[in-house]
């Protein structure tokens, strides 16, 4: 047991700092993550080329596909400096982390030229067409519909809480084709261009930034069968290996610190005045909920990396410690700023939806306390009688 | 990185386990802590800080208490050799100033205080030593040392907070660790309405958030004890201790009723040495104000005011 960074993990990372020192776009804070303007969806893809120039925007995926099948540490420094920088990669931490991942899984060899090659180029966006009115922790009861006719899909319903959909090209679509089936047997994924006639997105206002949620309709759109990804009906099992990727690599834990560090420096002026003893608790509470964090961040990325990923439930404990951890940096940042933290310009700005969206967003936190309880500690299924 | 134990510290765990199960068996049923450091003491386990490293010495620290042992392991296998090289007798207690109270005061033979960021070694019997009964699940003890004693040098007293940081946490997350594991195979096995206790979502919300924080404090205590020299890491681990403690304390008596302050069930007498780990070297506020002081000397816009 030793928790050090090798020589080669200390270079990857001074690595990964230079092309973000080289690269990242002038003035890029989190809130651009969400791609609120067509300039940061130019900036994202810029980005993620020059990260793929240098060999460091899939170097985790298979040598077959363009990676160099680097660890799970080396991915969890590159998570830990991306998400630190602000996440310049936008959306492409999806494809690089999951959906790309997926289509090797299951993927046709066309897919996976066409896909992989635009993903690892980092020229590409895409998003995530999971959640609908009805179907948010629940998704296997998603009903938006896809019927065969022919060489083509028609599909029919309505997604929802769709991140990134007005600047993605491609949809990761989760579609019901078998409406008679028990709900997680009739699930297939149609990587669906999102150009496709019939396909209407609306953004979901929010008081926080524009493009934050979106509404995507899906009216007698056809899909070509091309686009389905692995079998019919077969998808929920392909999705649940995903979801679990989804869980790793979002090092919140790497913003909350910098985060903390901006706001105790505009507290302080820095350093110039002392922060009285509620303002240093609260950060300091907050601090230690961000390296507490980091520390089961760094036990899944463990599991993976000795082949027990999902057998002791790291990923689901993480999961849980970052819907802990955003709220507490927000708590930490409002006390130690006050009023100045509710400005736009404060440090602390982003950390409003931040404190929401942690523990809501990708699996909420009731369903990764259910996995913990039930992975981990092995209580009984709920409705478990004698 | 890798968080599975080399064999060496297996092999290492695996004998002081061993060593403290036989000195327990051994003893005559009165709670005698002196035991257990001198069954150390006879298997060459008290200087592992200094032959192994800080993580072996944290680790045992953090069984013992798992295995339900009250005994000072945290000042002498931890706190003890990092602020000093001499030798130690088994039996230290922790204190900072001149006056306070002691966990296992009324047994130590010598006291290490932090005195106006200084550590001192004061041997027991300079001092005036109170015995107390406290519902804590340790013996406490008012103890008043006389000025003086010997100064341990440039550097002990930062050692001694890290090390009483990083040995409070690790104490705390093994009896965490026994408190959350007692508690689920109760309501795993304790059935109302027609099934068990635990498979209710609001009783297993409550047992995973313990344990997951109950986890990230033990991991975070293994951390800054590897990194030893971390007073930022040292204070997050003490800090993220003392807040899981409160919840894991709060979560586990709630799901077990009036079984869990039995002293047949078990869970009590580890959910009470969370109360006094809790609040030990200043609780959770201070060692809060300590991390955000620990992070300001260490960002570069501070440093070069400090310059």
């Amino acid at each position: 047991m030793e928790f050090g960074w090798s020589g080669d993990e200390r270079e990857f990372r001074e690595d990964v700092r230079s092309v973000i020192r080289d690269h990242m776009p002038a003035g890029w804070s989190q809130e651009d993550k969400d791609l609120p303007t067509e300039v940061q969806s130019a900036q994202c893809i810029a980005f993620c080329g020059a990260l793929a120039e240098r060999g460091l925007l899939t170097p985790h995926w298979p040598i077959e596909y363009g990676g160099r099948e680097a660890s799970p540490w080396e991915r969890t420094i590159l998570g830990e400096e991306m998400w630190g920088a602000g996440e310049p990669r936008g959306p492409q931490y999806m494809n690089v982390n999951w959906i790309g991942p997926a289509i090797m899984a299951a993927g046709t060899p066309e897919q996976k030229q066409y896909h992989l090659g635009r993903i690892a180029r980092g020229d590409v966006l895409w998003c995530q067409g999971f959640s609908e009115v009805d179907a948010g922790s629940d998704m296997a009861s998603l009903r938006t519909a896809a019927v065969r006719d022919g060489d083509v899909y028609v599909v029919n319903g309505q997604k929802v809480w769709t991140s990134y959909a007005h600047a993605a090209e491609f949809c990761f679509l989760l579609v019901r084709t078998d409406p008679a089936a028990e709900k997680h047997l009739g699930i297939t994924i149609l990587l669906c261009p999102m150009d496709t006639p019939g396909i209407e997105v609306r953004e979901i206002p929010t008081p926080f930034q524009p493009h934050l949620l979106h509404e995507v309709f899906f009216a007698d759109v056809q899909v070509p069968v091309s686009c389905r990804l692995g079998d019919e009906n077969r998808g929920w099992e392909i999705v649940r290996n995903v979801l679990a990727n989804e869980r790793i690599g979002v090092a919140r834990h790497e913003y909350a610190v910098n985060t903390l560090d901006r706001t105790l420096e505009a507290a302080t002026d820095g350093g110039r005045i002392e922060l009285d003893p509620t303002k240093s608790i609260a950060a300091g509470l907050a601090y230690a909920t961000a390296e507490a964090t980091r520390s089961l961040n760094y036990a899944a990325a463990d599991e993976r990396d000795s082949g027990k990923d999902g057998t002791r439930g790291g990923s689901y404990m993480a999961r849980v410690a970052v819907g802990i951890l955003e709220p507490s940096v927000n708590r930490a940042c409002h006390e130690m700023l006050g009023p100045v933290a509710l400005t736009e310009d404060s440090p602390a700005a982003f950390q409003l939806p931040n404190a929401i969206t942690a523990p809501i967003a990708a699996g909420t936190l009731e369903i990764q306390l259910n996995l913990v309880a039930r992975v981990v500690l092995g209580l009984p299924k709920e409705g478990a009688a004698r | 990185m890798n968080f599975a134990l080399t064999d060496e510290q297996a092999r290492i765990l695996e004998s002081v386990e061993g060593t403290l199960r036989r000195a327990g068996e051994a003893s005559t049923g009165l709670e005698d802590p002196k035991i257990y450091l001198d069954a150390l003491a006879d298997g060459g386990f008290l200087d592992i800080a200094r032959e192994a490293g800080p993580l072996e010495a944290t680790l045992i620290i953090e069984a013992a208490a798992r295995l339900g042992i009250a005994a000072p392991m945290g000042p002498r296998l931890l706190v003890g050799p990092l602020c000093t090289d001499q030798a130690l007798p088994p039996m230290v207690g922790l204190m900072t100033g001149r006056d306070g109270l002691v966990r296992f005061g009324g047994d130590c033979t010598a006291f290490l205080t932090l005195d106006h960021g200084e550590a001192y070694l004061v041997p027991a019997e300079s001092a005036r030593v109170e015995r107390l009964h406290a519902p804590v699940g340790y013996p406490m003890a008012n103890v008043s040392l006389p000025d003086g004693g010997e100064r341990l040098g440039a550097g002990a007293g930062d050692r001694l907070r890290r090390g009483w940081h990083i040995a409070l946490a690790a104490e705390a997350a093994g009896c965490m660790t026994a408190a959350v594991t007692l508690t689920a195979a109760y309501v795993s096995d304790r059935y109302q309405f027609g099934r068990p206790i635990g498979s209710f979502q609001a009783v297993q919300h409550r047992l995973a958030r313990a344990h997951t924080l109950a986890s990230s404090a033990l991991w975070l205590a293994r951390r800054a004890a590897w990194q030893a020299d971390s007073d930022y890491l040292a204070a997050c681990a003490a800090a993220q201790a003392a807040v899981a403690a409160d919840e894991v304390f709060t979560d586990t008596h709630q799901v077990t009723g009036a079984m869990g302050i039995t002293s047949e069930h078990g869970l009590v007498a580890f959910t009470q040495r969370l109360v006094a780990l809790q609040r030990e070297f200043g609780g959770t506020t201070s060692h809060a104000q300590y991390v955000t002081l620990a992070r300001m000397r260490s960002t570069p816009w501070s440093e070069a005011l400090h310059a």
